[in-house]
């Protein structure tokens, strides 16, 4: 496996994993909610608001996420001429804009799925729209979106990666250039154990928050 | 007799379909009014417009001496928001597939509405709830969720949710045609039991022999119009239209 300082690799490796995970959760922090936005503006009965949405989630959902990162990270200086963006953050932007459509999509694939008769039901009851939503809408949805969120988290944690693209030195990032340094394969493995791990506990929650609401139909 | 609805004259079409016309009839308290007719007759549709599911084209609506809707020879004009809410906390509804929260224990299914619409307490919306699944024979089932009954229970289920708003009126869209035969006994008893109680209620329904029994007064709507009303024994016993006739001939054979 080539001449390989562990020691040397693991702290760079490690640092690059927190880099990794920063930008997992900040983008689910901005695309979580964003998304749910999103949907209720594809769902808008107003042409003025649904179309614009569909706009946005056709480009999002439509390009590569990899385009999207050198879009948002070049973008403002060839466009606005305005220079000093961090990389990082613009990192976050691209990735928070991709995963808030995907979201969006999921979110009203789970709103259109729940029968039109618990919402006429809860209607008749006397229950405002809100309650409506709060209370006999978004549980139902909750439910129904986990395993296509649990896929899109996996998705997410891979798609990291990707972030080296505008040299945010994540967890891929610190392997191949370790791997080029050392002409070993090592960093890489490392890497997807890494990967690996992170991935099982995002599929341990899940499967956790799925039998957590196993008990109705 | 106080009259708790009033339909006068209403009109509804859906694109070019006109799917109601020229409805009226009236609920006086305590009165029960069972309305039957063939499949795409109209008998959801306007129910439907009576729950503000939806608007009507012409006509007026009035429940307990409020106008939900009236007419004033060019448009209809539809009371405000806050009258509209109330005036539909007054009116129940039971639908065919019972539309259960299925997320909720049938406990909650019922005392959730009593808490978040009416304000009332845990304590007050448990022992109405408790008290109302007790004379529903249901009383056992208070911790289950919806998908551990049967289809019958549901639906009773489904009338104990709409009676813990203790509505003026209850509505019934086919509370039964959902449900295998031998479950629509244990529904129809309990709406026997309403009926024993004095609860104002319009029932629509495919059980022929059930209205007869249980109804003061029956409608017989074919074509989106009323073809004939009046009592049990008039409809059913020596009908006055050829429609009615037919209609009730194709039942009886059944
Ligand atoms: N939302 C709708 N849009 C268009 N047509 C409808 C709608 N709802 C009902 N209809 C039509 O109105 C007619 C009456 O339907 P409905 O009220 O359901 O009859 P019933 O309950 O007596 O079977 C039918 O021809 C039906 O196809
Ligand atoms: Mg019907």
């Amino acid at each position: 496996m080539g001449n390989i300082n562990l020691q040397e690799l693991m702290p760079a490796m490690l640092s690059g994993t927190v880099t990794s995970l920063n930008i997992f959760f900040l983008t689910l922090l901005i695309s979580l909610p964003l998304g749910l936005l999103i949907a209720a503006g594809r769902m808008s009965r107003l042409k003025i608001i649904r179309y614009p949405v569909q706009v946005y989630l056709l480009i999002m959902r439509g390009t590569p996420l990899m385009l999207q990162l050198f879009f948002f990270y070049f973008g403002p200086y060839y466009i606005l001429g305005i220079s000093g963006t961090s990389r990082f953050t613009m990192a976050i932007v691209a990735f928070g804009l991709n995963y808030t459509a995907y979201f969006a999509e999921i979110y009203r694939g789970g709103m259109e799925g729940i029968p039109l008769g618990q919402h006429e039901a809860a209607a008749a009851l006397g229950f405002t729209k809100n309650q409506t939503f709060l209370k006999i809408v978004l549980p139902q949805v909750i439910k129904r979106i986990i395993p296509p969120m649990g896929n899109e988290f996996m998705t997410l944690v891979k798609d990291t990666a990707l972030a080296r693209v505008i040299a945010v030195s994540e967890l891929f990032d610190v392997a191949a250039k370790a791997a080029s340094g050392s002409v070993s394969t090592a960093p890489f493995i490392v890497a997807a154990v890494f990967y690996l791990i992170m991935n099982a506990a995002v599929g341990q929650a899940f499967s956790f928050a799925e039998r957590k609401l196993d008990y109705y139909r | 007799m106080m009259e708790i609805l009033s339909v006068k004259q209403i009109y509804k079409a859906f694109g070019s379909s006109q799917v109601l016309k020229d409805i009226s009839f009236s609920v006086s308290k305590g009165e029960i009014l069972a309305v039957i007719g063939p499949s795409g007759s109209g008998k959801t549709t306007l129910l439907r417009c009576v729950n503000q599911f939806e608007t009507i084209d012409k006509g007026e609506i009035t429940v307990c001496g409020e106008k939900m809707v009236s007419y004033n020879g060019k448009e209809t004009v539809y009371a405000g928001k806050a009258q509209l809410r109330n005036i539909r906390l007054k009116i129940g509804l039971v639908f065919q597939n019972f539309n259960l929260f299925p997320h909720f224990t049938v406990l909650r299914n019922i005392t959730e509405a009593p808490m978040a619409v009416l304000k009332k307490s845990r304590e007050e919306a448990e022992s109405t709830a408790m008290n109302l699944l007790g004379k529903m024979g249901l009383a056992d089932k208070a911790t289950q969720y919806p998908y551990q009954l049967s289809g019958g229970q549901q639906q009773r289920v489904s009338i104990t949710r709409a009676m813990a708003l203790s509505p003026e009126i209850l509505f019934f869209d086919e509370p039964t045609s959902a449900l295998d035969p031998e479950l629509t006994g244990e529904v129809l008893k309990v709406i026997r039991g309403l009926a024993e109680e004095h609860m104002t209620m319009v029932i629509v329904t495919h059980e022929m022999a059930f209205a007869r029994d249980v109804a003061d007064r029956v409608v017989f709507m074919d074509g989106g119009v009323i073809v004939e009303e009046g009592t049990p024994e008039q409809v059913f016993g020596s009908p006055r239209e050829e429609r009615t006739r037919q209609f009730l001939l194709r039942y009886s054979q059944q």
